[in-house]
């Protein structure tokens, strides 16, 4: 019987692990195609560059602020909620970082396709509109999900404005929310859940060293065409899992070959300089430096939840009065 | 115009007497910077709360860790900047103790909220003390100084660095010459003893190295940069010569050298301030003292001796009978009598054609300058005791306040140090205490005020510090600095003071201009320079 090792997944374990690929499906190998770059299937190294032009990295976070249910004298149970969402751009030239284009928005989300009234809310000196969404779901989970829809859509909105500025955008997470066929921006994705490759080929993702990415692959989906690659962009420690310190990455196919392969060997030799060590971020090295930080922003600029929170109580307290 | 430049703190605690404000990133603030605060009340009205910068400092915001602004200076993390100044309040109005809110603009007070802030407007009589670090007037309240409501002036700072004398003048140049004594300035008189170097000699010559921003400051406050105009300067004679020269290196003209006859010593009974050292006082040996002034008073023949070691042997003679008293203390009065007498004998002489032309009349010109860095410890203790006893004595037989006499003093700590007593700090003690109802006002200086006396620190209503030593800075004796102020006392550079009036409730750094009069033979204008060896 062969030897049993144990290693370790580096995340905490606070967060759902980022390597969760359960297994290599041969089936799905028709929509994936790894000769689109016409290159040997083995580590690309692309040689470092300094930094010239503009990079932007944007996120968004969300909060639920509190949870309702939705009274229509139906007797329906319609779930919903008031959250709040935020994104924003980190803008990285030469040797500044800073922060643009934050935007947050407060949501009153519900369930079950009713669509509530807008309302302000008085929160200190400032006023609060929560703008009315609503969401067919009518699972308990329906109007997070809402309000997640919203975020990664803002997030797209932002990225795609941002496109023209820059040479290249990196957004948090794949790119479904991107609609633009055509789009330049490249998806930035940290949690490895389906692994495209077959297992000979994922051996590769295995081996890559720091900065090394795997030539680009195309996946084929109906109206989510994209090239992807993984890359590295730290080295696990010897105790860690080989996965740990992967990234994949895509961008739209619309962008075309020869662009993707440029973006893809940007990637490489710039990604790895924006990463932190795991005391500054548990999630490192995947969570980019700018991104953390962005989060951070972004999460300051949501507002105190507490304050929030008395502030909807108030308001739904005068209006079970009246 | 005041103009905002930042919003009050929420992160920290905003007090009716301090708080913090965030400087708006277009602004340039810096400490000593004049702020004031308006909030409305519920139910109506006003408050303003003014104040003055006195603590500032920038933060990165958004990091956690030091090491963070090495990434954000690479470009790979974004963080953010803040600078925050903290405001200790020296005024409300009206006095309703509230604390500003959090969000509140913070204006840069300008003419008359800068006024108010320091109380200027209230002060019915006011003299320039400086400038501000950004170029505004800083007043003193007359009425502190002249004795209404307070008097004297006490300056401390290292030797060298703190330019306590030059301020001390500068402060006399500003009172003579800003209208303040109003009808009394051709009667006010000030006496300033000349301790160190001869710096003090040309103060009625014009500076010539003075640069052209000094025209400009002197404008600001009011001044025309002059040398003074009424000036008597006072050397000690030469020792061992009969001509009466003053004992002057570079300067001659215009020096009147000083002395004392015998029959002056014996009459006033100046004997005292020769046994000056704090540790001559011992209870035996004063009585002696008491007692052989009383007998030379009474001694008719004294203007025969022709010089004072004449008269030394002569009472050294007489002392057993003029009172009974142990050997041991006769013979330690002798021995004291006779070292005080090789320093300072001198200065006391037998026959002096024109002896007034040699006696120092501080009331003839407007300021009288007593030149002593010459002599011995001993004879500069003689020489300030007499000087001081005599001019006090002269104003209390006058029995007016008004004009008043300016003394400035040097190295108050020899005169008036913190233990022991001496005939000085007697004197020191009753112009400090009593000086202010007789218009004698002291503008004492010294290294330290922690070694000085302090009922006579205690009783000076203007409070200076130049450069201090940090450790003499952290002493009780400089409580009227705030802890901000005690850190910069360390760093001043020559020509800055921390002043503190009794008025405003945090002390105000001024800075003030370079002397428009020499302060050396060098500085003295070619066209007016004198031959130094004209005199041979």
């Amino acid at each position: 019987m062969a030897q049993i090792r144990l290693t370790l997944d580096p995340w905490p374990a606070e967060y759902e692990s980022s390597f969760e690929i359960d297994g290599f499906d041969e089936e799905d190998h028709g929509k994936v195609d790894t000769d689109v770059e016409g290159v040997a299937w083995q580590a690309i190294e692309p040689p470092k560059q300094e930094r010239t032009g503009v990079l932007y990295f944007i996120d968004g976070v969300r909060r639920v602020e509190a949870r309702v249910i939705v009274e229509d004298g139906s007797g329906r149970i319609i779930r919903g909620l008031y959250g709040s969402a935020a994104v924003g751009a980190v803008r990285v030239e030469s040797k500044m970082a800073s922060f643009e284009e934050i935007r947050v928005k407060r949501l009153i989300v519900a369930g079950t396709g009713i669509r509530p009234e807008a309302e302000l809310l008085t929160v200190g000196n400032t006023q609060l509109p929560f703008e009315p969404i609503s969401v067919a779901d009518t699972t308990p989970l329906g109007p997070i999900q809402g309000l997640q829809n919203l975020m990664r859509t803002e997030e797209a909105i932002l990225g795609e404005a941002l496109a023209s500025k820059a040479d290249c955008v990196f957004a948090d997470g794949p790119l479904t929310y991107f609609s633009g066929v055509m789009q330049t921006t490249v998806g930035v994705i940290k949690r490895l859940i389906e692994p495209y490759l077959s297992a000979l080929q994922f051996e590769l993702v295995r081996r890559l060293g720091t900065g090394q990415r795997t030539p680009l692959f195309v996946i084929t989906r109906p109206k989510y065409d994209r090239y992807s690659w993984y890359l590295r962009v730290g080295q696990p420690r010897v105790m860690d899992h080989d996965v740990a310190g992967v990234l994949r990455l895509e961008v739209r196919s619309g962008a075309g070959i020869e662009r993707a392969r440029e973006l893809a060997d940007l990637s490489a030799s710039c990604i790895p300089s924006f990463v932190g060590e795991a005391f500054r971020d548990p999630r490192a090295p995947q969570n980019l430096l700018p991104i953390g930080a962005l989060e951070n922003k972004l999460r300051h600029r949501l507002g105190d939840s507490l304050t929030i929170r008395r502030a909807i109580e108030a308001r739904l307290f005068e209006v079970s009065l009246a | 115009m005041s103009t905002e430049i930042g919003k009050i703190l929420g992160t920290e605690d905003a007090q009716p007497l301090d708080f913090w404000m965030a400087v708006a990133p277009d602004q340039l603030v810096q400490l000593d910077d004049v702020v004031f605060v308006t909030r409305s009340l519920p139910g109506g009205g006003c408050v303003s709360l003014y104040g003055i910068v006195d603590t500032m400092r920038a933060r990165h915001e958004g990091a956690k860790f030091d090491s963070d602004v090495f990434l954000s200076e690479q470009g790979i993390f974004p963080l953010g900047h803040s600078t925050v100044a903290h405001v200790s309040v020296t005024r409300i109005e009206p006095e309703i103790f509230v604390p500003p809110l959090p969000g509140l603009a913070v204006f840069r007070a300008a003419g008359v909220d800068r006024d108010q802030a320091l109380f200027f407007d209230s002060m019915r009589r006011k003299f320039p003390l400086g400038l501000s670090r950004d170029g505004e007037l800083v007043y003193g309240n007359f009425e502190f100084l002249d004795g209404s409501r307070g008097a004297h002036i006490n300056i401390s700072g290292i030797s060298g660095v703190a330019t306590k004398t030059t301020y001390a003048t500068f402060l006399l140049y500003s009172l003579f010459n800003s209208d303040v004594f109003e009808d009394d300035v051709t009667n006010t008189r000030a006496i300033i003893f000349n301790v160190k170097g001869e710096d003090l000699l040309f103060l009625d010559q014009p500076n010539s190295a003075r640069k052209p921003e000094t025209e400009r400051d002197y404008a600001r406050l009011g001044l025309t940069p002059r040398p003074f105009s009424s000036v008597a300067i006072f050397a000690p004679v030469r020792k061992q010569e009969e001509v009466m020269l003053p004992d002057t290196g570079s300067r001659q003209a215009g020096v009147t050298a000083f002395c004392w006859t015998i029959e002056e010593f014996c009459r006033e009974r100046y004997l005292r301030f020769l046994f000056a050292e704090a540790d001559d006082e011992t209870s035996h040996l004063s009585a002696v003292i008491a007692n052989v002034e009383a007998a030379l008073a009474r001694e008719k023949n004294v203007g025969n001796y022709e010089t004072f070691d004449d008269l030394v042997d002569f009472i050294c003679l007489s002392v057993s009978h003029w009172g009974a008293a142990a050997a041991g203390t006769i013979a330690a009065f002798e021995r004291r009598l006779r070292a005080a007498a090789f320093r300072v004998g001198h200065l006391i002489r037998g026959r002096v054609s024109d002896a007034d032309k040699h006696r120092i009349d501080w009331k003839r010109e407007q300021v009288t300058v007593v030149d002593i860095h010459n002599l011995h410890d001993r004879a500069k203790r003689f020489v300030v005791g007499v000087m001081l006893r005599r001019m006090f004595e002269d104003k209390e037989r006058m029995g007016t306040a008004k004009p008043l006499v300016f003394v400035v003093l040097d190295e108050l700590n020899k005169y008036a140090p913190r233990d022991g007593w001496s005939p000085i700090k007697e004197v020191l003690l009753d112009i400090s205490e009593r000086g202010r109802s007789l218009g004698v006002i002291l503008m004492g200086a010294q290294q330290t005020a922690s070694e000085v006396e302090r009922r006579v620190v205690g009783n000076c209503a203007f409070r200076v510090v130049g450069r201090l030593d940090m450790a003499e800075a952290s002493r009780d004796e400089y409580r009227f600095l705030s802890t901000a102020s005690r850190a910069r006392a360390g760093i001043l550079k020559p020509g800055s003071m921390i002043v503190h009036q009794p008025e405003i409730p945090t002390s105000l750094l001024v800075q003030f201009p370079f002397p428009s009069w020499a302060t050396r033979v060098s500085e003295i204008s070619k066209k007016t320079s004198k031959d130094p060896f004209k005199g041979f």
